[in-house]
């Protein structure tokens, strides 16, 4: 008692000091904390980085509005699956070089064709996270169960195997008990039995499917796999999509929290060796800014598709790397060709009256180039006769719409599902282009109609604002011929296709492929305006992470056998 | 007393009627639904019509909307609010997650803001007009005026980034083993940029009210009986000036889950804010209508609550029975 009522200790002092101490020791907890979120860590990782020839935590960012799932990655819905899933915790069959030029051998050691048969010879000592062997039963169970499966394949990706494997349709239909088409001969060998003798476009198809545990998934009852009356898969609502992810590939889940966070731990048996990093883990962000402030300040060490309004501020940090990859896919007006737009020549018209360069600039921050035809593949690069339709020249589009016999008191309507404020400058410069050419134009914002007015007759819309892709290998563009919803297919294009997706030599194909670009760019029923962009930004601290996928099917990114992070 | 209660609790279920018919009408109408929200756009435009429609007949969404509602509603009431679209999981689960992350947030933001407001608006109080009470006041309007999220912004610039202690955004550090002070350090800064508003509003209500009470005769006899001053204010002032505080107290509960959504936004916190602003996006309707609802049922219990508190801060008010 005495105590508190000296002079040097009142009552209040103590109280004060109390509460002073209280406080500090909540920063005390918190620091140690907050400490690991930035640049701190790199002490302790650099005292473990040469005992163990790198190490340390990688986290990898990647914006997205909505939410990811589950861990069950046979499904590509949209975003950010593709990141946090294949090529992580999963492998498929093979993949393809960042460039789209080579393919790269994953589950498959190597394949062959003969005629309509594709034999994959799958590589041998591969183990699945819990230590069990893969084998050709899981490629069985993966392209004869589940995929095609009538209770899941409602957005599973089947179609690209409709018609393409024999009797993929009539299994996915539940005209069939199995896919006849498909065969595994031995443990280490596959065989596709294909309709016709597909080559590149079929190897094309495989990037999209993750190769599943057999001896994991079989324990579901099939008839548990499909949506109940409440509107919940049951593939999903299991352990496997909730928990264990269990995949072959260099990580296995250590961690998830739904919305949160994925963390993975190196996979010891990985077949291509045990991964140098310690830890890794993946973060969505809702908020780009949020994602922003996180590689700023070092969180995150790898950011996936940042929004080219961040590029400035991203090239001024001196503690990060920006690799710019945009993928095979692009903004574009889709024309409906039924109505005012029927006329190729006003078609050409309203792309030559597009300066592209200065959207590339003034738009996409010269994060992308400007775009030169309608599709490309690979190294094939442009060719000129299919560039002239992507050029800048206003006279010439004039001159275009008035033989095509536009009535220039006509209001073009362009549509959209809604009025995006992200999107606004760039409409306003299309519009003040076209209107240069003496094009009036008007939005015609679907909204709740959408759908409807997409897909019911009379399709009453001119051209819709969207995201276009013209996949990595000329099979992967037979949509934008034949799509119903932009008027009659175009079957001198899908005969194109069709004969180039059979062609095996190199030469043929390329060729074949610029004359397909040529004839696209010219009919010009989707007026591309440019490539979306791809903007990663990499943390110097990262050593060997600097190929980054494209956005769409899978490709070649990080080796995450000998990524690391430095001090 | 309890005949109050009970009646308020019973109006519940009719005005709880009322804002999920009107809820779910306009999350019907909007633009988009869950299947062209869940499909790559890429792939969305190489399906075929009949893919999209089998789609949407999987999902029960080619039903009318007020068939659709009335199949929610029979659920509902039977304590089943159904399955999350985008996350295959029971929507009460993911609310109950996304509330795990929410609450310490809120609980902090309500307690700083609760203590701040009122302690700051004592002493503005105390001394009106006084260069304190100037900057208290500017405090107070930037507080009610800036929007918190630009105040969640410059939070993590100056203390994230430029003074790097405390983390950016998340519920914990990833890759880092869970602790407790991990977990305090992701909730202080979301927390202090909830708070700010509500401090602002208390400091000013309280302020005023306080002044309104400081010069009536009851404070004056207080005195004259030679109670020490802090006992004056604190017992006699203060409690008299309550019932504004507690209004404006009801109010703010709910509320903060309003500013959750941006807040939540900002810092990337997966709470109940943003696991909204997902559930919008997906058009993930049986998860935005669970959100409604648990929304609704806190905005008529927190008024509740307001309106039994005014019996505890003055004996004077009495409900009637019947």
């Amino acid at each position: 008692m005495q105590r508190f009522e000296s002079r040097d200790i009142t009552r209040r002092n103590f109280l004060k000091g109390s509460a002073l101490a209280a406080a500090g020791s909540i920063l005390a907890a918190c620091a140690p904390a907050a400490a690991p979120a930035g640049e701190a860590p790199a002490a302790d990782e650099a005292e473990a980085a040469p005992e163990s020839m790198g190490g340390g935590t990688l986290v990898f960012g990647y914006p997205q509005k909505t939410s990811y799932s589950d861990l069950l990655a046979v499904e590509h819905n949209a975003g950010n699956r593709n990141y946090y899933l294949m090529g992580l915790t999963h492998n498929a069959l093979l993949t393809i070089s960042a460039d789209y030029t080579e393919w790269i051998p994953e589950l498959a050691e190597s394949w062959e064709f003969e005629g309509n048969t594709a034999t994959f010879h799958l590589r041998q000592g591969v183990t699945w996270h819990d230590g069990e062997p893969f084998t050709s039963a899981d490629v069985l169970f993966t392209f004869g169960r589940l995929v095609g499966h009538p209770n899941v394949n409602q957005w599973n990706g089947v179609r690209h195997f409709l018609d393409i494997v024999v009797g993929m349709t009539e299994f996915s239909e539940g005209d069939a008990d199995e896919v006849v088409g498909l065969s595994a001969p031995d443990d280490y060998t596959f065989v596709f039995e294909m309709t016709n003798p597909y080559r590149g476009a079929f190897l094309e198809k495989l990037l999209y499917f993750a190769i599943m545990p057999k001896h994991l998934l079989s324990l579901i009852p099939e008839d548990q796999w499909g949506i109940d009356e409440q509107g919940q898969q049951g593939l999903k609502n299991t352990e496997y999509a909730k928990k264990q992810g269990t995949g072959t590939g260099p990580f296995r889940v250590s961690n998830y929290i739904p919305d949160q966070v994925v963390e993975y731990e190196p996979f010891e048996d990985y077949f291509k060796g045990k991964p140098l990093l310690d830890k890794a883990a993946f973060v969505p962000y809702t908020d780009q800014l949020a994602m922003a402030a996180a590689v700023e300040k070092g969180e995150c060490h790898i950011a996936i598709r940042t929004p080219q309004s961040e590029f400035e501020r991203f090239k001024a940090m001196d503690h990060v790397n920006i690799v710019l990859n945009p993928g095979p896919s692009a903004f574009a007006w889709y024309h409906n060709v039924r109505y005012v737009l029927a006329d190729k020549r006003v078609r050409q018209g309203l792309s030559l009256a597009l300066n592209r360069p200065q959207i590339a600039k003034d738009f996409f921050f010269d994060t992308v180039g400007h775009i030169q035809a309608s599709l490309e593949y690979g190294d094939y690069g442009i060719s000129p006769d299919a560039a002239q339709w992507f050029e800048y020249n206003p006279e010439r589009a004039r001159q275009l719409l008035e033989d095509g016999g536009w009535d220039f008191d006509y209001t073009l309507r362009l549509g959209m599902s809604s009025l995006t404020p992200t999107y606004e400058p760039l409409y306003a410069m299309l519009r003040e282009m076209w209107g240069e050419v003496g094009i009036k134009t008007e939005f015609q914002v679907m909204a709740a109609e959408y759908t409807n007015i997409l897909n019911n007759p009379p399709w009453d819309f001119d051209t819709l604002f969207s995201g276009y892709g013209w996949g990595l290998t000329p099979g992967g563009f037979t949509h934008n011929f034949t799509g119903p919803r932009w008027g009659d297919p175009d079957l001198t294009g899908k005969e194109m296709i069709d004969e180039l997706i059979l062609l095996d030599d190199e030469a043929a194909i390329r060729e074949g492929s610029l004359r397909l670009q040529e004839y696209a760019s010219e009919l010009q029923r989707h007026c591309v305006i440019a490539q979306v962009p791809g903007i990663h930004v990499v943390n110097n601290r990262v050593q060997t992470g600097d190929v980054v996928p494209v956005y769409g099917a899978r490709t070649e990114w990080i080796d995450w056998v000998n990524v690391h992070m430095s001090a | 007393m309890s005949t109050y209660i009970l009646r308020r609790i019973l109006l519940v279920f009719p005005l709880l009627l009322g804002v999920t018919i009107i809820n779910y009408t306009i999350f019907a109408l909007a633009p988009g639904d869950p299947v062209s929200a869940m499909i790559d756009p890429f792939e969305l435009s190489q399906m075929t019509e009949e893919d999209l429609q089998a789609a949407r007949e999987a999902l029960g969404l080619n039903e009318p909307v007020p068939v659709r509602y009335l199949l929610w509603l029979g659920q509902a009431v039977q304590g089943n609010l159904g399955y999350s679209i985008w996350f295959n999981t029971p929507v009460f689960d993911v609310m109950l997650r996304a509330l795990g992350n929410s609450m310490p947030v809120m609980i902090f933001a309500l307690l700083i803001s609760t203590i701040a407001g009122i302690t700051l608006g004592i002493i503005s109080a105390l001394k009106p007009y006084s260069l304190l009470d100037s900057v208290l006041t500017t405090f107070a309007f930037a507080g009610v005026a800036v929007p918190g999220f630009f105040f969640a912004l410059l939070l993590i610039y100056a203390v994230a980034i430029k003074m790097d202690i405390l983390p950016t955004g998340g519920v914990t550090t990833p890759g880092v083993e869970p602790s407790l002070g991990n977990r305090l350090s992701h909730i202080i800064l979301p927390g202090l940029a909830l708070a700010y508003e509500t401090t602002g509003s208390l400091l000013r209500y309280t302020r005023s009210s306080l002044l309104e009470v400081l010069h009536q005769d009851y404070m004056t006899t207080a005195r004259a009986k030679g109670l020490v001053e802090h006992v004056v204010i604190l017992r006699h002032g203060l409690r008299n000036a309550l019932l504004p505080i507690i209004t404006i107290l009801g109010l703010r509960l709910p509320s903060m889950f309003g500013g959750a959504v941006l807040i939540e936004t900002v810092f990337n916190y997966p709470g109940i804010g943003l696991t909204m602003v997902q559930a919008t996006g997906m058009r993930d309707y049986p998860l935005l209508m669970g959100g409604v609802l648990m929304t609704a049922v806190l905005v008529l219990l927190s008024n509740l609550l307001a309106d039994l508190s005014y019996t505890v801060a003055d004996p004077r008010i009495r409900y009637e029975e019947g």
